[in-house]
C-alpha cells in the first residue's frame, strides 16, 4: 500500500505506531506476575528509531520520560550499534548509565528487516524486587547505590533468540522473589516480541523506507508544535524554591531551587542552587530531573496531550542539573527515593515557578509522595518468600479550573491503586479500612484532592516492612492563597495496645516515614495515610454550593 | 557556531568511570564534546551544550569552578 506522507498519511502512521506501543503495554499488563505491573501499570512501552530516538509510546508512567532516551543512548554509545543482532534483548537498569533508579529496568529489542536495523521495541518497568538490603529494594537508609539492589549495565538477556543463562542466573540469584522477576521479565520480553512483529507487519503493509521517513517527519512535526506552544508563553525567568523534610538518614531538611527560563521557542529548566547531594536515597539522577522538567513543561504547553509524543517534544527543553546536587547525584550516591519522592516535588516546584508565566495552567502542590511501602516475608499459606512494592493514591493539587483529584497517585507515576481484593489475596495483610480522609484537601477557591488511608492487620507470624515517603513534616503548599494539603502519617499499633503511634516512637528510628526492615508480628496493625492536595486561590472565593456539596458528601468535616 | 571537538572517554569493560557534562550535568557514555573557554577546557555531552554554556550558563552563573 502506498502511504503518502502528507498530513493524513502522517496521522495514519502515528496512530499505527502508537497502537503498537499500546498493544505492547497490554501484553505486559496481562502477562506479568507482579501487582506493580498488572494492577499498578508502573511501566511504559515504546518504539525507537535506529538512533534511539523515541518514535511512539504508551506512556503509563511519565517518570520514565527521561530514562528511556538516555538508557538507549547509553547502550548504543557504550556498546555500539553492531552489538545488536536479530533476536537479542538487552536489559539495563544502571542509574549511573542513564537510568532513573535501580528498580526500573529498560529492555530493548532490535528490529531488523532484511539485515537492516529498522529500530527498537522497548519496555521500561519497575521490577518489584531487585535485591539489596531491604525487601522491595527501597532502603530508606541506604547511603550508596550498592545497597539498593543488583545493578545491570546493558547486557544481553536474550541472545539470538536464546536465553543468556549466565545473566539470568546472576539476576535470579540476587532478587528475593525470582519467580516474579522471571514472570515480569517475560512479560516485558513478550511485549517486545509483539512490538517487533507489529513493526515488521507495518513495513509489510507500507515499505520500510516510508515508515522510517515518516517517523522522522513525525518527530519534526512534534518539535515544531512544541516550539510553537512554548513560544506562546511569555518570555522571562521564573523562579521557585521548595524544602524537603529529610533524606532518610539524617533529620535535616534540604532545599531545591528551580529557575525556568522561557526564551522564544525553547525552555531552560535550571536547578542551579539546589542542595548538595544528600547521604540518603532522596537524590535524583539527571534523568529524573529531566523527566520532571518535561512533565511540568508538557502540562502547560500541551495539557490535552494533543502533540504526538516523541523525541521532537523533548528537543526544545534544556536541563541544567549540577552534578553532585540532590537533582543529579554523583556515584556512588543512592537514588531510589529521588525517583519516587523527590520527582513529584520537582514537578510541583516547576509548576509553581511556571505560575508566573501561565497562572491558568498550573496546579497547587499535590501530595507529592509516592508513599512507598515495602514488605516481605514467608507467606504462611504457601511457605514461599513474597515481597511487594506498594504505593497509593493521595490528594492532587487543585487548579484554576477544578478541585484536585482524590486518591490519585503522583503526577510522575500516573499509576493505578491496588484493589483491596488483590492485596488480601496475595499478601498476609487484612484490610480493616480503605477510605478517603475527610478534610485532607487544602481549602481554596478550588479544593485540594483528598488523601487515602488504609489500616492493615498482619496475619502472618512476622512481616518485614520498609517505608519511604514524606510530607509527614512539611505539608504540600497552596497556590495563589490556597491552603496547604494535610500531611501524611505512618502509624503502628502493636498487638494488645490501644493507640496508633508513629514508627519512630515505637522503634526508635531517625524518621517517622523513612525506615528499613522493621519487623511486625501477627496482630500488629499498620495505618498508612497519604498526603492531601493543596488548594488553589483564596478559600473565601469558593462557590457556596461547592462548600455545601463538600459537607454533604463528607469531603470536609 | 561551535568550536569544540569530539574526544573519546577512556573506559574499558573492566574499569568503571563516571563523567558528567560540565554544562547540563548529564552522564556521558563514551565520547565528550570538549571546547575551550579561554584557557579552561570544558567537557560537554554534545555540541548543543557548548551553545548553552556561552549563551546561558556562563552569563547566568559564571564559569564552573
Amino acid at each position: 500500500v502506498k502511504l503518502e506522507l502528507d498530513n493524513v498519511g502522517l496521522h495514519v502512521l502515528h496512530n499505527a505506531l502508537a497502537n503498537i506501543a499500546a498493544e505492547m503495554a497490554l501484553v505486559m499488563m496481562r502477562t506479568s506476575y507482579s501487582t506493580i505491573f498488572n494492577e499498578g501499570l508502573d511501566f511504559t512501552t515504546v518504539l525507537l528509531d535506529p538512533d534511539g530516538q523515541l518514535v511512539a509510546e504508551k506512556n503509563y508512567t511519565p517518570s520514565m520520560m527521561g530514562a528511556i532516551p538516555n538508557t538507549v543512548r547509553w547502550t548504543l554509545e557504550e556498546l555500539g550499534r553492531d552489538f545488536f543482532a536479530p533476536g537479542d534483548v538487552v536489559v539495563h537498569n544502571d542509574p549511573y548509565r542513564g537510568n532513573c533508579h535501580l528498580p526500573e529496568h529498560m529492555m530493548v529489542k532490535p528490529v531488523f528487516r532484511d539485515g537492516v536495523l529498522l529500530g527498537f521495541a522497548g519496555a521500561i518497568g519497575h521490577i518489584a524486587e531487585v535485591g539489596g538490603k531491604a525487601p522491595g529494594s527501597f532502603a530508606s537508609d541506604a547511603t550508596e547505590v550498592y545497597q539498593e539492589g543488583l545493578r545491570l549495565p546493558p547486557v544481553k538477556l536474550i541472545e539470538g533468540g536464546k536465553y543468556n543463562e549466565h545473566v539470568w542466573r546472576i539476576v535470579l540469584a540476587n532478587h528475593r522473589t525470582p519467580r516474579n522477576t522471571w514472570g515480569d521479565f517475560h512479560a516485558m520480553i513478550g511485549a517486545l516480541n509483539v512490538g517487533e512483529r507489529r513493526l515488521l507487519a507495518l513495513t509489510d503493509r507500507y515499505d520500510a523506507a516510508t515508515v522510517l521517513e515518516g517517523a522522522q517527519r513525525l518527530i519534526a512535526h512534534s518539535e515544531q508544535r512544541m516550539r510553537a506552544a512554548i513560544a506562546a508563553l511569555p518570555d522571562g525567568a521564573y523562579e521557585a524554591t521548595t524544602e524537603v523534610e529529610d533524606d532518610g538518614v539524617g533529620r535535616e531538611p534540604f532545599g531545591v531551587r528551580a529557575r525556568v527560563v522561557i526564551r522564544g521557542d525553547e525552555v531552560i529548566v535550571d536547578y542551579t542552587g539546589s542542595s548538595p547531594q544528600v547521604r540518603g536515597p532522596m537524590n535524583c539522577t539527571y534523568v529524573v530531573a529531566a523527566s520532571s522538567a518535561y512533565n511540568a513543561v508538557f502540562c502547560v504547553t500541551d495539557p490535552l496531550s494533543d502533540i504526538p509524543r516523541n523525541s521532537g517534544c523533548y528537543r526544545p527543553v534544556r536541563i541544567v542539573a549540577p552534578a553532585g546536587s540532590v537533582v543529579n547525584v554523583r556515584h556512588p550516591g543512592p537514588s531510589v527515593g529521588g525517583n519516587t519522592d523527590l520527582q513529584p516535588k520537582l514537578i510541583d516546584l516547576l509548576l509553581r515557578a511556571l505560575a508566573g508565566a501561565t497562572p491558568g495552567l498550573v496546579a497547587a502542590a499535590s501530595g507529592g509522595s509516592s508513599s512507598n511501602l515495602l514488605f516481605g516475608g514467608v507467606h504462611p499459606e504457601t511457605g514461599e518468600y513474597y515481597s511487594n512494592y506498594h504505593f497509593d493514591g493521595m490528594g492532587a493539587g487543585a487548579t484554576a479550573l477544578a478541585d484536585g483529584n482524590d486518591a490519585e497517585t503522583t503526577r510522575h507515576s500516573n499509576c493505578r491503586n491496588t484493589p483491596v481484593e488483590i492485596f488480601e489475596h496475595r499478601y498476609p495483610l487484612q484490610t480493616l479500612e480503605y477510605r478517603l480522609v475527610a478534610g485532607s484537601g487544602g481549602a481554596g477557591r478550588h479544593r485540594g484532592g483528598l488523601a487515602t488511608q488504609r489500616t492493615l492487620r498482619v496475619t502472618a507470624p512476622e512481616l518485614t516492612i520498609s517505608a519511604l515517603f514524606d510530607r509527614c513534616k512539611i505539608a504540600p503548599a497552596g497556590l495563589f492563597g490556597g491552603e496547604p494539603g494535610a500531611r501524611s502519617a505512618l502509624l503502628v499499633r502493636r498487638r494488645g495496645e490501644d493507640e496508633f503511634r508513629p514508627f519512630d516512637d515505637v522503634f526508635s528510628l531517625a524518621s517517622p516515614t523513612k525506615f528499613t526492615n522493621v519487623v511486625l508480628r501477627e496482630g500488629d496493625e499498620l495505618r498508612y495515610r497519604t498526603p492531601g492536595g493543596a488548594g488553589f486561590g483564596p478559600p473565601e472565593e469558593r462557590d457556596q454550593a461547592a462548600v455545601r456539596d463538600d459537607l454533604e458528601e463528607g469531603y470536609v468535616t | 557556531v561551535t568550536t569544540g571537538r569530539w574526544e573519546p572517554i577512556e573506559r574499558s569493560w573492566h574499569h568503571e568511570r563516571y563523567v558528567h557534562c560540565d554544562v547540563c550535568g548529564r552522564l556521558i557514555p563514551s565520547r565528550r564534546w570538549a571546547f575551550d573557554d579561554g584557557d579552561r577546557e570544558i567537557t560537554a555531552c554534545e555540541p548543543a551544550c557548548e551553545e548553552l554554556y556561552f549563551d546561558y550558563v556562563k552569563p547566568t552563573h559564571g564559569a564552573p569552578s
